[in-house]
Formats: C-alpha cells, sequence, structure tokens
C-alpha cells in the first residue's frame, strides 16, 4: 500500500530550466516517488499559500532557489517563516550561491537547510539522495 | 636728622658755620682747660717756693733772736726781700705777741685780726696753723682764694707769711688768653681754608651735578655731567651719565617701538572703563581704518561706535561679563567699520587692569586686522565644503561601484555555475544513455568536456574567493599563531590528504590579533602551494616554522619542490599568472595572488625566495 507521506509533494522552487531538469531527473534517478510541483518564480511559489488555504495539500519539504524573478528567495523565504500556520513547513535553500552573507541571512530567517548546488552532476544526484533521505523519510518515521 | 633750620640752610654755608663755631669751641675749651690747669700749677709751684723759703729763713731768723743786739736793719733787709711776694709777715713770740711785722705795727702787740686787715677767712687759717702745726714748716692754701699761707716753727717764736698770688695768676693768664687768641686766629684760618677747600673739592661739583640733573629731568637727555678723577663726586656723575645712557636708550627703544607699532597692522588701545569705551591712548595705525588718533583722544569717536552694529551686543555682553567675572585676559573677534565703511574683520586681545577693591581701572587691547585671514577661512571652508560634497559623491560612487561588484559577483556565484552544471549534468546523463552509441573519440571528448567544467568551476570559485578577500570587512581576533596553524594544517591534510608528504611544524607560541578567516585562507594556500609543487619528491617535505622579531612575527614555509627561478619572485603572486603547464601542476594561478592579497589586507607582507630545482620558502611577516 502507498504510504501517507509519498502523497504529500515536494515544492520546488526554481527558475532555471536546466537546473529544474536535472534535479527532476536527479530525483527520477533516485526514484523518488513524492509528486514535485514546482513553481518557476517566488511569486508561484507565494500563491501556494492560497492554495493550501484553499485545501490543496501541503508539501514535505520546499526546495527554494535563492536567485528568482520577481520576488527573491529570500523574500519567500521569510514570508513563508512569519506565516503563522506554514512556518512549520521545512524550507531548503538549494541554491549556487556559496556567499557566507547569502547562508547567514538565510539561516537568520528560520530556514531548515542550505545546500549548494554542485556543478559535478555525479554529486547532484547525491545532493538529492540525501534530501529525500533526510527530509522524505528519516523526518518521518512513523509512517513507513 | 630733620632739624628744620638745618634743612633750610645750604651746605656751602652751613659747613663753613659750622666749621667756624667748632674751631671757636675747640680754642674755648682749651682755654678753660688751660686755665684751669694753670691755677693748680701756680698754686702747687708756690707752695714749694714759700717751703723752700721757709726752710732758708729758719736759720738765719734764729740767728736773729740769739743775737744780743735786734739789728733792726738787718731784720727790715729780711724781710723786705720777700717783699715782692709777702701781703703779710710776721713773727711772733711764744704767746703769739707780735714781735716783728712787714707792715709798721709795734711790737709787743698780741696778734689779732686787724693785722690781716680783717680778713675772717685768713684769720682763720692763720690761727689754724698757730695752734695746729704739727710740723716745723707749713703751707696752707687758705680755702677757694689765691693765698698761700706759710708756717715757720723758730726757736722763740712762729714766723707766718702770707703770699697773695693774684697779680702772678692775672699776669699768667694774660699770657694764657694771648696765646688762647693766637690759637683761635689759626683756627679759624684752618676753618677757612677748609671752608674753600670743601666748596672747591665738594660744592662747586655737587653743584654742575646738580645742573646736569636738572637738565635731565627736563628732557635733555644729552645732558652730561663732566667731573674728573676718582672722588665720590665724580663717581656720582659718572652714575649719572650712566643713568642717562640708559634712559635715552630706553627712550630710543620706546620711539622705535612706538614707530614700529605705527607701521605695523596693530592697533593698540587703552580704553576708560566708562560707558561708550572712550580713549586714553591709540596708536597712530589707527590711520589705517581711515580714523584719527585726535578722533579718539578728543572723544569725538568712541570705539564702541566703530563696532559692526550687527556684533555690538555680542561684544558688549561678551565685554560686560569679562568685567565682572574675568578672566582678565580675553580674546575677541568681530567686525569694524572704517572711516569709509569698509567692513573689518578684527582679532582683539585684551586685559584688563584692577584697582585693590577689583574694579576694572584700564582696558588694554592690541587689535589686528584679520580679515584676510577671515577671507580665507572662509575659502577654506567653502572649498572644504565642496571637497566634503565631492567626497561625498565620489564614496557614492563607490558605494555604487562596489554594490554592482557584489551584483556581478552574486551573478557570477550564481548564474555561471547555472550552464556549467548543464554541460556537466547533460555530458554525464549522454555518457549513460548513450555510451554504446559512443567510440572511444566520443568518450574522449565527452570526459575533455567535463574536465573543462570542473576547471571552469574551480576558476570560478577562485576568482570568488579573490573577490570575497578584496571585499570582507576584516575582523581581528586574538589567537595563538602555533596552536592555530597546527589545526589548519591537520585540517587541510583531512579534506586533502598528503600520506607521504613530511610536514613539520615548529612555531614559537605567539599571540597575533589578525582576521582568522584571512589567516587561514594564506596558511591554505600556501600549504596546498608547497605540497603541490613537491609532489614529485620522495619524499616531499614540507617545514612550516616561524620567529618573533621586535615588532613582527615571521612565518616561514619551506618545501623541497620544484621551486622557481627568482627573475619570477614578483610574477608568482600575480593574478592568473603561472610558471608551469596545466598538466604538469594543475591550478587556475589564482591561489598566491589570493595569499598576497590577503597578507595586504591584514597589514603583512609576504615573499619568496627559490632557486630552480632547490624548492621555495615563502616569507610571511605580521605586525605583533
Amino acid at each position: 500500500m502507498t504510504q501517507a507521506y509519498l502523497q504529500q509533494p515536494i515544492l520546488l522552487v526554481e527558475d532555471n530550466p536546466v537546473d529544474l531538469d536535472l534535479t527532476l531527473r536527479a530525483f527520477k534517478r533516485k526514484h523518488f516517488l513524492n509528486p514535485i510541483e514546482v513553481a518557476r518564480d517566488g511569486e508561484e511559489a507565494l500563491a501556494y499559500i492560497e492554495r493550501w488555504d484553499a485545501g490543496e495539500r501541503t508539501p514535505l519539504v520546499i526546495l527554494l532557489d535563492l536567485k528568482l524573478p520577481k520576488v527573491n528567495g529570500l523574500e519567500v523565504l521569510k514570508e513563508l517563516k512569519q506565516h503563522p500556520v506554514y512556518k512549520t513547513i521545512p524550507v531548503v535553500i538549494l541554491t549556487s550561491s556559496s556567499e557566507g552573507v547569502d547562508m547567514k541571512t538565510a539561516y537568520s530567517l528560520g530556514v531548515n537547510s542550505y545546500i549548494v548546488k554542485p556543478v559535478d552532476f555525479a554529486k547532484f544526484i547525491d545532493v538529492a539522495e540525501q534530501i529525500e533521505l533526510y527530509w522524505c523519510a528519516l523526518n518521518h518515521p512513523e509512517t513507513r | 636728622m630733620n632739624i628744620p633750620i638745618i634743612n633750610e640752610i645750604p651746605g656751602r654755608i652751613l659747613a663753613p658755620v659750622l666749621l667756624a663755631v667748632v674751631a671757636i669751641l675747640g680754642v674755648f675749651y682749651n682755654h678753660e682747660q688751660k686755665m684751669d690747669g694753670l691755677e693748680r700749677l701756680v698754686l702747687a709751684s708756690e707752695q714749694d717756693t714759700l717751703r723752700d723759703y721757709l726752710t732758708l729763713q729758719k736759720r738765719p731768723l734764729n740767728d736773729l733772736h740769739n743775737q744780743a743786739r735786734f739789728d733792726e736793719q738787718q731784720l727790715q733787709f729780711s724781710i723786705s726781700s720777700t717783699r715782692a711776694l709777702t701781703r703779710y709777715s710776721f713773727i711772733l713770740d711764744q704767746d703769739f705777741n707780735l714781735v716783728m711785722s712787714l707792715s709798721e705795727f709795734e711790737p709787743g702787740r698780741s696778734f689779732d685780726s686787724t693785722l690781716l686787715d680783717n680778713d675772717a677767712l685768713l684769720m682763720s687759717t692763720v690761727s689754724h696753723l698757730l695752734l695746729n702745726a704739727s710740723s716745723e714748716i707749713e703751707v696752707e692754701r687758705a680755702s677757694n682764694t689765691l693765698t698761700l699761707i706759710g708756717y715757720l716753727a723758730l726757736e722763740y717764736g712762729h714766723l707766718i707769711v702770707v703770699r697773695d698770688l693774684s697779680p702772678q695768676m692775672a699776669y699768667y693768664r694774660t699770657q694764657v688768653l694771648r696765646m688762647t687768641f693766637k690759637d683761635g686766629v689759626t683756627f679759624l684760618l684752618a676753618a677757612m681754608l677748609l671752608a674753600i677747600a670743601m666748596y672747591v673739592v665738594w660744592f662747586r661739583r655737587s653743584k654742575a651735578v646738580l645742573q646736569t640733573l636738572t637738565q635731565i629731568g627736563r628732557g635733555n637727555l644729552s645732558a652730561r655731567c663732566h667731573i674728573s678723577g676718582r672722588n665720590e663726586m665724580s663717581e656720582i656723575a659718572q652714575a649719572i651719565n650712566r643713568m642717562a645712557d640708559h634712559l635715552s636708550l630706553a627712550l630710543d627703544r620706546e620711539k622705535h617701538l612706538v614707530g614700529l607699532i605705527n607701521r605695523s597692522p596693530i592697533v593698540v588701545f587703552e580704553w576708560k572703563n566708562l560707558p561708550g569705551w572712550p580713549v586714553n591712548f591709540v596708536s597712530e595705525s589707527v590711520n589705517s581704518w581711515g580714523y584719527s588718533v585726535e578722533d579718539f583722544i578728543q572723544g569725538k569717536i568712541h570705539f564702541f561706535d566703530l563696532i559692526h552694529p550687527d556684533d555690538q551686543a555680542r561684544i558688549l555682553a561678551e565685554v560686560t561679563h569679562y568685567l565682572a567675572n574675568g578672566p582678565d585676559d580675553y580674546r575677541q573677534e568681530y567686525r569694524i567699520l572704517c572711516a569709509n565703511q569698509e567692513e573689518l574683520w578684527v582679532d582683539d586681545r585684551t586685559w584688563l587692569v584692577r584697582d585693590e577693591l577689583g574694579h576694572v581701572a584700564i582696558i588694554y587691547g592690541v587689535v589686528v586686522d584679520v580679515t584676510e585671514l577671515k577671507r580665507s577661512e572662509l575659502q577654506i571652508r567653502e572649498l572644504n565644503d565642496v571637497l566634503e560634497q565631492r567626497v561625498e559623491e565620489r564614496t557614492n560612487a563607490l558605494e555604487a561601484a562596489n554594490q554592482e561588484l557584489e551584483a556581478f559577483t552574486y551573478s557570477v556565484s550564481h548564474d555561471l555555475k547555472a550552464p556549467l552544471r548543464g554541460i556537466d549534468g547533460y555530458s554525464q546523463l549522454l555518457m549513460e544513455a548513450y555510451r554504446n552509441q559512443l567510440d572511444e573519440e566520443g568518450e574522449t571528448f565527452l570526459r575533455n568536456i567535463r574536465d573543462g567544467v570542473g576547471q571552469m568551476h574551480q576558476l570560478i570559485e577562485d576568482l570568488l574567493s579573490y573577490s570575497r578577500i578584496e571585499r570582507k570587512t576584516l575582523q581581528a581576533q586574538a589567537f595563538d599563531v602555533s596552536l592555530f596553524v597546527k589545526e589548519l594544517v591537520e585540517h587541510s591534510l583531512k579534506t586533502d590528504p598528503h600520506p607521504q608528504a613530511k610536514i613539520t611544524i615548529d612555531l614559537p607560541s605567539c599571540q597575533l590579533e589578525l582576521d582568522p578567516d584571512g589567516f587561514a585562507l594564506v596558511i591554505r594556500n600556501i600549504l596546498t602551494n608547497a605540497l603541490k609543487f613537491s609532489i614529485n619528491r620522495q619524499p616531499p617535505i614540507v617545514e612550516i616554522r616561524g620567529r618573533v622579531t621586535d615588532t613582527r612575527f615571521v612565518l616561514e614555509v619551506k618545501d623541497n619542490g620544484v621551486g622557481f627561478d627568482m627573475k619570477y619572485h614578483d610574477r608568482i603572486f600575480q593574478i592568473f599568472q603561472r610558471l608551469h603547464r596545466r598538466e604538469d601542476f594543475p591550478g587556475t594561478g589564482v591561489g598566491l595572488a589570493l595569499v598576497k592579497k590577503a597578507m595586504q589586507r591584514m597589514g603583512g607582507e609576504v615573499r619568496a625566495e627559490s632557486e630552480l630545482g632547490k624548492g621555495a620558502l615563502f616569507i610571511l611577516e605580521f605586525d605583533l
């Protein structure tokens, strides 16, 4: 039988089509079962709040890029973490930026994890696996 | 001594008069002394003479009585021989009856005072002698008179001789008086000579001194006193001349100074502490403001009227405060109006002179025209404002540029890596999905593409590090350099192991205050560099050692690697500069540039020494 958490989607906020495709492929490579919803900019990501209010399922984890069109990742993060209900949804920053400033700001806004996207695809697959393992499987042991 | 009469009489008169008085008094005293001595001398000498006479008379008078015949003639003669000196002379028998007398008295008559012309004083002395004579011959003075009484005891009676010394004394007195007169004349002459001498040596000179002093007093400072010799008056004259020299010198100097002030831009004032500050004195330099000294002195202008109307209230308030509370030495800057209504800025340095009660009596001021200075000050201030504005503009521009650079770096960090990830990802996917359709060459191409991506990625990362160390705000922290280096080396070897390499660390314990991130970056890169270029040695040796000098901590990293030619010792620290082919030693050519930049930012220095093939020595110096 399909376990409950596997029904819960993952929200991926990513504007770059190449990164988006590679991320999806990396998850697929690791036989990732959860549905993946995609927001292509910050505005789209924040629009999900209304959809959740309307009854859509909240995601298991949100993978958030920093550099986004319209509303950037840090603003989205801030909004989410200030939300009375959805602040509990884990947010993982997945970005190319290894700038210390970005890391500090993200953590100060309450991010749950900060991952620098590796350029090497093999390492990228490892990262995808670890995200799945930690945020999707280990975080919900009781449902497994 | 303050005796008015003496003070009123000039010395040239008083001195001779005093001399004459002294001479006369001296002569008089001398005379008195002589007179006094004379009486005593005459009395003593006459007493002796009388005693001798009586001794001589003793025998003849005794013999005379023994003679059977009383020779009257003989007696007469004998007595008369003493006549000149004798006033009375009697021979009395044992019963005090007159035997013989110098005067015509009948013998046999008893002795009584009539014989002595009733002179009671004389009588009592004679009676005393007759009754109480203790020796044969006695001489006695009738008390306080010039009369001597001689007594001689005879075989048959007594001889009484009374001598009156008055005539003799009178004679001697005349003699003494004559002498005294002579003395007096001599003394007076001497006093006169002395007075003349004094006039010559003293009064004439003092008159000359007086005349000179009078002239000097009247303002003739060229007057001099000429008295020759080395006497007191010439010394006084010389002193006066010296005083006059000094006075005229001081006066010249004062004139010179006043001249200087008058020609200077300084205006000197002496104000009365009265409303409007009327002027007691002002230097002629006030002409430069278009006013005359007389305008002020005659009270036509008061100083307060000169002050610019906009400054009057402030100055009045300030001065009132200073007059009441001090300090008595103060400085003010304000504007004044010249006669032609031109505005001048002045710097007024004032000092107050107070009376015993603490009230300000006089106000002195030195007023300097500082208009030019003020103008320059204003100009400088304006220039400064412009400069500040420019600095602000530049700072803003710089900040903008910095922000742009940051945005650029951010983009590099983010956007440049995304396509790389695409290239790498799809190359790998291609390799996996289409391997059987690719020949060996095709696989090599794909591998080369992925190598290129790896290098490009490293390059981007290095460039980002370089720009980060350039932009980063350094935060110095104190740490022990020896412990920190050990930790860094251990950590570095953990992530990038070099099992064959022999790494030694020999550092003194020393506290440095540096940015730890910057320091770590330097050590990591230097170590990586040393290991990279000695990888082919058996074994690679890296020595890290350090020493403390007076002002610096010197850290040396020595390897036994390939080294470099010293002609490139500068180039190795330039960004993208490589001395080796990439296939021999990988790298981007950023590492040492990073070290140099970090050292610069931390205020340290880095240099390298080497010889081709003989290893390299990197010397890092940090301020203590």
